[in-house]
């Protein structure tokens, strides 16, 4: 029943701030243009901020109830994220100096020794890195909040690619006695169905960074906590994919402005990949490769890839405890 | 897509399994030397590293596969 008023609360106050927050980035001139629509219109871009401010609300309150030791985890690593986030939306942050920004949120984790060092290898059982382990925690939150951040690229990209690994990790974390990992999650993700109210196709509003690196820091802190890093690392596979590739094609960290040529065209209201060798290969690039395809097409196809990915996380965790 | 997603995590879990062969002797309580220690944590970047590139490799197989069709 708590976690049902948890919800729906979260719901409803991230739908209210979401449209607080478009106002507020109309009146700052926070804006940026939707390149996917043939007019290219200017959309608010802080809108993640009310994603940010519902998730810190109520899962603060949510930890407290159930008396959850993981504040570092839960709230201090997104805060940190969140907030590096937030700067980027207003300033555009060196390409370099950004993943190194994104080892802090790690740092109180690492610090507090909010982590146990024997990640459960699927097969193999209880592998014990004491040493390499808090670097791979740092590592983490890096890798995790840039490979969200690259798949917000397309109305509703970021909830509807960012659901299916936190319910995945929410229910095991449920199955296995971690109530307050489960219960963060399902705040989470209550807080961006209220955003994606407004972010779904045509986008009144976007995220920006703020939201979706809390969210990959989310998603890593509850890997971490609840010790389900290989169900982490495969349900979002999609997203490491798509960071991966684009890291490989542009041949090290660059920004975005940076592009020689870019990975999809527009004709009409579709989207078609580019035969460039010298674009970047992005999940996007990839899922119009056949036809071009609408924005709701791709977004819905992304989160089907998401959500089979993260069906695969379940099957490793089943075999990893039967085996 | 979803056969190359089935792909790669057929390979992640399929590396995972041979990374913790290599790791495994570090974790059965006896405490060998750190040089050997240290050789064994590389071993298994080495071959994260190597599953990687095979992994792009594969995916650009398969992008320009499909563009040439279209």
């Amino acid at each position: 029943m708590l976690i049902v008023a948890l919800f729906f609360s979260s719901f409803i106050l991230s739908l209210l701030l979401t449209k607080v927050m478009i106002r507020i980035s109309f009146s700052l001139g926070l804006l940026g243009s939707d390149v996917h629509k043939p007019n290219q219109p200017l959309v608010p871009r802080i809108g993640g901020l009310a994603v940010v401010i519902t998730y810190l609300a109520f899962s603060g309150v949510a930890l407290l109830i159930f008396k959850s030791g993981f504040a570092a985890s839960f709230l201090i690593a997104p805060a940190i994220a969140a907030v590096i986030g937030f700067i980027e939306d207003l300033r555009e942050l060196n390409p370099l100096l950004k993943p190194i920004l994104l080892l802090l949120p790690g740092l109180p984790v690492v610090l507090l020794g909010m982590y146990e060092p024997r990640p459960v290898l699927p097969f193999i059982g209880q592998v014990r890195i004491t040493i390499l382990y808090p670097l791979l925690v740092l590592a983490a939150y890096t890798v995790v909040t840039n490979a969200v951040n690259s798949l917000d690229v397309i109305n509703g990209s970021l909830v509807l690619t960012s659901t299916p690994p936190l319910l995945m990790l929410a229910g095991i974390s449920a199955i296995n006695g971690r109530i307050d990992s489960s219960v963060v999650a399902i705040i989470l993700i209550a807080a961006m169905l209220g955003f994606l109210r407004y972010n779904w196709f045509p986008a009144r509003v976007f995220s920006g960074n703020a939201g979706s690196n809390l969210v990959g820091a989310v998603i890593a802190g509850i890997a971490i906590s609840s010790r389900l890093e290989v169900a982490a690392i495969i349900a979002l596979i999609p997203h490491i994919m798509n960071e991966f590739y684009v890291l490989v094609s542009m041949r090290g960290l660059k920004s975005g402005k940076q592009l020689r040529s870019r990975p999809v065209a527009l004709s009409g209201n579709l989207i078609s990949s580019t035969m460039s060798p010298g674009a970047p290969l992005t999940i996007v690039r990839m899922l119009a490769a056949d036809r071009p395809r609408s924005e709701v097409e791709i977004a819905i196809y992304m989160a089907v890839i998401s959500a089979y990915a993260s069906i695969l996380a379940v099957l490793t965790q089943i075999l990893s405890q039967v085996i | 897509m979803i056969l190359l997603i089935t792909i790669i995590w057929i390979s992640f879990v399929a590396v995972l399994a041979v990374i913790g062969f290599i790791v495994l002797p570090m974790i059965s309580g006896v405490y060998e030397n750190l040089v050997a220690s240290i050789m064994r944590v590389v071993a298994s970047l080495l071959l994260f590293v190597v599953w990687l590139a095979w992994w792009a490799a594969l995916a650009y197989y398969w992008f320009y596969k499909v563009l040439a069709r279209r």
